[in-house]
């Protein structure tokens, strides 16, 4: 599904160069879910983000599908990745100005991307957030935003979701239900790549990859 | 209608966008308005200080013209059809006058014919400067009645000819007040020089150039067109004028750019200030696949609209002070400041461009951030 070769990635803090990511290679299989694991600091974000074609290593290849992710241009890359990536992050990233529904239903104004509305529906009933699509993010509670989250990524059927730590500030039964969902989107055909920091989601994992400092 | 929702939701940081244009509109409108004001106050009152123009003909002998009070020789009225003829030339209120000294009622005073007719180059008529004198009649200086004690409706005789005293002037302390005025024909009849004057009076206004040095313009002007005339100006009422109109023009092109400068200033901060609180939305529309055009949009729309609003607002609201202070501003002329709806044209026009400008630094910095980045800022 993708596959990371050769990976380098490093930061530049003042006038210190700081090596996050350095020779990585990694690949993750079709319909698997992989869990990121390591110590804060230790380039899991940063591993993230470059598998989602939101930032681009200093050099290595990333493909996703067999297409080479940075060999296309910025334009084809966002198309690509919006059609194929979904993203899951921990402080859910909602827009505050829109409903539930608006958040889930943002990528309609693309042109190039086409909303399956009725897996949207069953998503939103699944999650029991129909009785809040006019609310807006405000209003909700932290496990009701994630699980809005959760619609909105999956609201174009991509094929990969790239989750960073999804139930981070979520209590355990909320985070029951993100791990489930995401589960039952593996089991539907689905790819997961997540980070996390807890081993709650251990045991749903075909691999786990340790990232170290 | 994304932007409409943003706006909605925080409508204090659009208020305060808002505010910066609305404030350069309001500024803007008003003074320019006033200025306009000003410039019509002034021409009132520089046109009430009198002519500072005489065209007299080129031989005259310029000690005895000034010990005279006027040119002994004299020219043809035509001439000042030449000057008629012209589309652009930079004199105004042009009036044929014939003058001249005599003794009457053991006093020294001077004949005055002025015409009927003040006459604009290009055809143009402006409101008059000068009185209208009734056939039969005559106006008198205020010393010429004082010292003969003619009151207003006496008949006098003048060179055996009866005339009625319309009007006796007030005192001046000028040759005015030994003047005599009649009617051009009247007099030119009178003293049996028909056709005949010595002096066109006149009005610099410089509105066909805007030189240094406007006697020279206006002299080399003249030499081309009436050879046979020279001019000369009255330059304490000439400097008075331009100097008045000048210091409009100055405060309007010093203060107008300022205020725009600080206002983009403060619209672009506003705008700062709201794409820094959006840096995370920018990134999460990105990772959705929104690319940098389309995200721009969504914050060139708040300020074309911030832009737009203020212009409307702006413009009324800067028409109402210019209104208000008006008045105590302009006491020759309280209803100079008038209502000028160009401006709304072109307030709806610029206003949104400029806060499109102030809002293009803050929004090509914030999608110049990298999303990975400002997604990581949890």
């Amino acid at each position: 599904m993708i596959e990371l070769k050769s990976i380098n990635k490093s930061f530049q803090k003042g006038k210190k160069q700081i090596k996050v990511l350095s020779d990585f290679d990694i690949n993750i299989k079709e319909n698997s879910f992989s869990i990121i694991k390591g110590q804060s600091g230790c380039g899991k974000s940063t591993l993230l983000f470059t598998m989602g074609g939101l930032l681009k290593p200093d050099s290595g290849e990333v493909k996703l599908l067999g297409q080479d992710l940075y060999q296309l241009n910025q334009s084809s890359r966002r198309v690509f990745t919006a059609k194929t990536i979904g993203f899951v992050f921990q402080s859910y990233h909602l827009l505050s100005y829109l409903s539930v529904r608006d958040n889930i239903l943002v990528q309609q104004r693309l042109s190039y991307i086409q909303l399956d509305l009725d897996l949207i529906d069953d998503m939103i009933n699944e999650l029991h957030l129909q009785d809040r699509l006019n609310h807006k993010p405000g209003e909700l509670s932290a496990g009701e935003k994630q699980r809005v989250a959760l619609v909105r990524s999956l609201a174009a059927n991509p094929k990969l979701i790239l989750a960073d730590e999804p139930t981070g500030n979520l209590d355990p039964e909320n985070s029951e239900i993100v791990l489930s969902f995401l589960k039952r989107f593996q089991q539907k055909g689905g790819t997961i790549a997540m980070v996390s920091h807890s081993s709650d989601a251990d045991q749903m994992a075909d691999q786990i990859i340790h990232l170290k400092k | 209608m994304m932007f409409l929702k943003e706006i909605l939701h925080r409508k204090l940081s659009f208020i305060f966008t808002l505010a910066g244009v609305l404030a350069a509109v309001t500024l803007v409108v008003s003074f320019y308005t006033l200025t306009k004001a000003t410039w019509n106050e002034t021409r009132l009152l520089t046109r009430d200080m009198g002519f500072n123009l005489r065209i007299i003909p080129t031989q005259t002998n310029m000690d005895e013209f000034w010990i005279n009070g006027y040119s002994e020789n004299i020219m043809p009225e035509q001439f000042l059809q030449r000057l008629v003829d012209q589309n652009s030339v930079n004199y105004a209120h042009l009036t044929a006058s014939l003058h001249k000294q005599i003794s009457w009622e053991n006093q020294k005073v001077i004949l005055s014919g002025i015409s009927p007719d003040e006459i604009e180059p290009g055809g143009a008529r402006k409101s008059k400067m000068i009185f209208a004198i009734p056939s039969g009649t005559v106006i008198l200086g205020f010393e010429v009645a004082n010292k003969a004690s003619i009151q207003r409706g006496d008949s006098i005789q003048v060179l055996n000819t009866a005339y009625l005293v319309d009007k006796i002037l007030a005192e001046t302390g000028s040759l005015d007040d030994i003047r005599i005025y009649f009617d051009l024909n009247e007099l030119q009849t009178l003293l049996n020089m028909p056709g005949m004057i010595n002096e066109i009076m006149a009005l610099n206004c410089m509105c066909s150039t805007k030189g240094d040095n406007p006697l020279e313009t206006l002299r080399t002007e003249l030499g081309n067109i009436i050879p046979e005339a020279k001019v000369v100006m009255n330059s304490t009422i000439a400097v008075a004028r331009e100097r008045q109109r000048k210091m409009g023009d100055k405060y309007f092109s010093m203060l107008v750019p300022l205020f725009l400068i600080i206002c983009m200033l403060w619209v672009a901060i506003s705008i700062l200030n709201n794409v820094n609180h959006r840096l995370q939305e920018i990134g999460i529309l990105r990772a959705l696949g929104f690319g940098s055009g389309r995200i721009a949009i969504i914050f060139f729309v708040r300020a074309a609209l911030a832009g737009f609003l203020g212009a409307i607002l702006g413009y009324y609201l800067g028409t109402e002070i210019a209104k208000s202070f008006g008045p105590d501003i302009f006491k020759v002329a309280p209803n100079s400041v008038k209502e000028l709806p160009v401006l709304l044209f072109w307030s709806v026009l610029i206003a949104p461009i400029l806060a499109c400008v102030s809002a293009s630094i803050p929004i090509t910095w914030a999608l110049s951030r990298d999303p990975a980045v400002t997604l990581k800022q949890d």
